[in-house]
């Protein structure tokens, strides 16, 4: 069912929204991860972690999750469709890709949340945060979303099977 | 124009572009991995911090704490 313009417009605005949100915050994640890598300042390697964590939970989750089901409710009111095309569906597979592994992730950023938080924290476990695990995770997270951004931008050609016959029967009715 | 418009009206169905094959091949290498490091149990706090996740303290202080001076 194709809505009409103006809720075509609404949903399409939700859901570049929410993709700039989600963006934005791994740019953010991936900006605190560097400097809590780079640092020797445990002022500034604590609060990171603990920045990180609030960042993944509170903004990422959220955005991620909104992302995803604003480009599946884009695929049922607009003419492409969720397995039409593949652009869609690989666009489709980063998203949820990428959503996994954020949630799997979050479990990682609480833990170095609360060794970061932790009163008793002691040298050797500040320079155990100082892992390149967060810079790594970020920027793949950075370089597949913008892979999604390329294909939602360009929307490379090709139909597939089941694009093909559906466009045929709605040709002939 | 409308993606798909130059097929419509031939009957046999066209395969996909190259570009889709390129990208479903780095697809299943991306997906596999990922599947391959789950089932192994290589995920969680435990494999990315390894030495703070068993309660050690192995790493060296890092310079520019309390006990280090220029």
């Amino acid at each position: 069912m194709i809505a009409s313009l103006f809720w075509r417009k609404a949903a399409l605005v939700a859901h570049v929204t929410a993709s700039l949100g989600w963006i934005g915050a791994i740019v953010a994640s991936l900006g605190l991860a560097i400097v809590a890598l780079v640092t020797d300042d445990s002022q500034i390697v604590r609060p990171a972690y603990i920045a990180l964590n609030v960042l993944g939970r509170y903004v990422l989750a959220p955005f991620a999750f909104a992302a995803l089901l604003g480009g599946i409710a884009q695929s049922f009111i607009t003419k492409w469709g969720l397995f039409r095309h593949y652009w869609v569906i690989f666009k489709l597979g980063i998203t949820i890709f990428a959503t996994v592994v954020l949630v799997l992730y979050l479990r990682t950023l609480e833990f170095l949340a609360g060794v970061a938080a932790s009163p008793a924290v002691t040298a050797g476990d500040l320079a155990g945060l100082k892992t390149p695990t967060v810079v790594l995770h970020a920027s793949a997270a950075l370089v597949l979303l913008l892979a999604a951004t390329v294909l939602a931008v360009y929307k490379p050609k090709g139909m597939t099977a089941y694009g093909q016959r559906k466009e045929r029967s709605e040709n002939r009715e | 124009m409308r993606l798909g418009d130059e097929q419509i009206g031939s009957d046999p169905v066209i395969g996909p572009p190259r570009w889709v094959k390129v990208f479903g091949v780095v697809a299943l290498v991306l997906v596999a991995a990922f599947v391959i490091m789950l089932a192994s149990g290589h995920r969680g706090p435990g494999r990315h911090i390894r030495s703070l996740d068993a309660g050690e303290s192995s790493h060296p202080p890092p310079t520019g704490q309390s006990e280090h001076r220029p």
